[in-house]
């Protein structure tokens, strides 16, 4: 049984730089997604919907958020006896600093890893939106034999990070070729990988011995020939969160039915904290209409085309348009806002105007 | 067991008869209630937020789904080492198996879990109700002032007072007489069913209750009135806030749209005060192109593409586009299809409302207000295309395409 079989390891720290100010307070995992979502709801439950009961979560900085998300891990049945999930603070030995890169941060967890008694292991970052059938992806590795299978997406490929690899494949699944240049129309990691236990241990081990600081690098460039390394498409959507735009798209994105049907699909629903607040609270004359609006929400004004997470108020006479609204933001009376993404707790002050031509995010 | 200054004992074991189709299948205390809570939210919250950690909730009624929503109490955090919550149906015991007679016997069957954790004060709550309370303070009155036992009361307009249980008491708040739902009420002060005992007094009269001949082992009817007559020292705890009876269809209706009114003070979310609720793994609500909402609470799960006015729709609720629901609740998991209405009516569970139906009618269509009230709809049932629900009707079984009911 596979299922029982593996282990989960999520990177809550990838890529953090390339949201800025966003993740200033916070690492790419505790980033507010989708009006009431942290960007690692969906890698912890992708995981727990596939059965996966062990997880690891390598942090580095800035993860007090997101423990206090994470807590217990109750919400994705992460609370177990056997495993659940670890938050795994940077492990800092005497000679080493902080990792700097995904190779010297599993080798920090070198000894979780090696307590472990799962035979496979699922490598995930947390930039990632969608809803990943892993119990799938772990059949698929099982019934290629594969060493590594990757999931891919089709498309273009996201740009903001240089490391970021497409890959050519044979008509098996195979990989057969890797490329990290700019690509139209191609199928890209997705930062999700299975991969044996014990392989990740001898990769890794191998690698920092001989200086390496890439994952990546290390895997393909120098092992691609010796192992067996699969691609998976993964067919449903997904969004990789690599600048403020791409956050911003991702969050809109919802607006389409198609994408909200498939990401939270009812078979594999995405878990998160609850915070009990009461139900969105509509008052006379609000005009609310394409948005996306959570729980504790009070509306008396207009929004369109918006995502509003929990706790936003718009006063009367208020206007939002294409924005994204974090947990707590507060329009008020007769403020008009357009592309903005207004930070936790934001407070846009009566009758003021920030409207902006490209998508502006505004700290609090 | 480690010993418990208060356990609270939940009387969840009613019928909630007047509720009609809406406690076929579900026990009253979890009947869904404001968008995502159910009834027994409110007392199990109120117990978490004032302290109060050891609850033993009493069921008889269909117990299953409420034994199932209250599972290890840990929506409300109260899956605790020491104590916590317990679902407490009749058993068998070595003299027999009984029902629980009433409420008085209810708690007397379960003597001995409230002996495990030895305790002081017994607090005795009932799943009727939806209020706010900080029931730490009540228990801080009634041991200041030396009661055996304070009954929390609430002021209620004069021309009500005749529904209720009405407490007479001296201007110091000692108790000198009960009056069940009296024609010409003395006071205006109504009982609403939260007592705290010293569980010694407590003990010994519900002791004596069980061997009176022809006791119909109530606390209102029996109990209480026993501790007066013997002069035991009954005092009223005065509360003021938000409470209402949910135990018929209206108070019901009533009690969820005056959420919706902002002259009543009922904030859920209030973080000193917060309502827990069970709600799991649902999407946050969307509001389609099409939607226009005005007055109305909505929640987790919900696609609205229709219109909305003086409304609460539960979980994951849709109203397509083109639809209608005005002055009504839509409970968790139905559907509202395209231009269907629906209006002063409760639509239940996973009910389906096909296309152009019509539920309900509003007091000003009706030529004869008597014959006026909400229109029910029952759990899991299908309303049939251009089916007319009237006024008032309570459904039990499907409706037929273009019937008329």
């Amino acid at each position: 049984m596979i299922i029982g079989n593996t282990l989960g390891i999520v990177f809550a720290n990838a890529h953090d730089a390339l949201l800025k100010d966003m993740t200033k307070a916070s690492s790419m995992a505790a980033v507010c997604y989708g009006g009431r979502y942290r960007l690692i709801d969906f890698a912890l439950s992708n995981l727990s919907n596939a059965g996966v009961s062990k997880v690891g979560v390598i942090t580095k900085s800035n993860y007090y958020s997101l423990m206090t998300h994470i807590g217990n891990g109750k919400p994705w049945d992460l609370d177990r006896k056997k495993g659940g999930v670890n938050i795994l603070p940077p492990y800092v030995s005497p000679e080493a600093q902080v990792y700097k890169g995904r190779l010297e941060a599993i080798y920090g967890i070198l000894e979780y890893l090696q307590e472990s008694k799962e035979e496979y292991v699922v490598v995930c970052d947390s930039d990632v939106v969608a809803n990943v059938d892993i119990k799938e992806l772990l059949n698929y590795h099982v019934n290629k034999n594969a060493d590594i299978t990757i999931v891919t997406a089709h498309g273009k490929k996201p740009n903001g990070q240089n490391d970021m690899m497409h890959y050519d494949f044979n008509a098996n699944g195979k990989i057969t070729a890797v490329h990290f240049e700019p690509a139209e129309d191609c199928d890209y990691s997705l930062d999700i990988m299975v991969i044996g236990r014990q392989l990740l241990i001898d990769i890794v081990s191998e690698e920092y011995a001989a200086g390496g600081v890439s994952l990546s690098h290390g895997i393909f460039e120098k092992c691609s020939s010796k192992y067996n390394i699969y691609g998976y498409k993964h067919e449903g959507y997904s969004a990789v969160i690599d600048s403020i735009d791409s956050y911003f798209k991702a969050n809109l994105d919802l607006l389409c039915t198609d994408v909200r049907k498939d990401v939270f699909n009812k078979e594999n629903p995405i878990y998160t904290n609850s915070r009990d607040d009461m139900p969105a609270k509509y008052g006379l004359k609000s005009k609310v209409s394409n948005s996306i609006i959570a729980d504790g929400c009070i509306i008396e004004g207009t929004v369109k085309n918006s995502v509003l997470f929990r706790g936003v108020k718009v006063a009367k006479g208020a206007v939002v348009e294409n924005c994204v609204l974090m947990h707590g933001a507060e329009i008020e009376a007769d403020a008009v806002v357009k592309n903005i993404i207004a930070n936790n707790f934001v407070k846009v002050s009566e009758g003021s105007n920030i409207c902006s031509e490209t998508v502006t995010y505004i700290e609090k | 067991m480690k010993k418990t200054d208060c356990v609270a004992m939940l009387l969840a074991g009613g019928q909630g008869s007047r509720l009609g189709v809406l406690t076929h299948k579900i026990a009253k205390p979890a009947v869904p209630y404001g968008g995502k809570y159910r009834i027994i939210d409110f007392p199990l919250s109120n117990c978490a937020n004032s302290g109060i950690t050891t609850v033993g909730i009493l069921t008889q009624y269909q117990p299953l789904e409420l034994a199932d929503y209250v599972a290890q109490g840990k929506f409300w955090d109260l899956d605790r080492q020491n104590g916590g919550v317990h679902v407490l149906p009749p058993y068998q015991q070595k003299s027999g198996a009984n029902w629980y007679k009433g409420t008085a016997n209810a708690i007397y069957q379960n003597l001995n879990f409230i002996e495990r954790y030895d305790p002081e004060y017994v607090l005795i709550l009932s799943g009727d109700h939806i209020y706010k309370m900080d029931y730490a303070k009540m228990i801080a009155q009634h041991k200041e002032q030396g009661a055996d036992c304070t009954i929390s009361v609430i002021d209620v307009p004069l021309e009500e007072a005749s529904r209720f249980g009405i407490i007479n008491c001296n201007p110091d708040g000692t108790i000198y007489e009960f009056e069940e739902k009296p024609k010409q009420p003395k006071s205006t002060l109504a009982s609403m069913g939260i007592y705290v005992f010293n569980w010694k007094a407590l003990k010994k009269y519900l002791t004596e209750d069980e061997t009176k001949e022809g006791s119909s082992n109530d606390f209102g009817k029996d109990v209480l009135p026993a501790m007066l007559a013997d002069g035991c020292k009954m005092m009223v705890y005065r509360f003021d806030g938000y409470w209402k009876d949910v135990g018929t269809i209206e108070s019901l209706w009533d009690a969820n749209l005056d959420l919706l009114n902002p002259k009543i003070d009922l904030n859920l979310s209030d973080p000193n005060w917060k309502i827990y609720s069970g709600t799991q793994g649902l999407p946050p609500q969307y509001m389609a192109e099409s939607a226009s909402v005005e007055n109305s609470l909505v929640t987790v799960g919900c696609d609205v593409a229709g219109k909305l006015d003086y409304s609460v729709l539960f979980e994951n609720v849709t109203v397509e586009e083109g639809a209608t629901v005005e002055y009504s609740l839509v409970m968790p998991g139905s559907v509202i299809k395209k231009g269907a209405t629906v209006r002063y009516a409760i639509v239940a569970e996973n009910v389906v409302v096909e296309e152009n139906a019509v539920i309900g009618e509003s007091p000003e269509e009706i030529d004869n207000l008597d014959n006026w009230g909400i229109a029910v709809i029952g759990e899991g049932l299908t309303v049939g295309k251009g089916a007319k629900i009237t006024a008032g009707k309570m459904i039990t079984e499907n409706v037929k395409e273009d019937e008329l009911v």
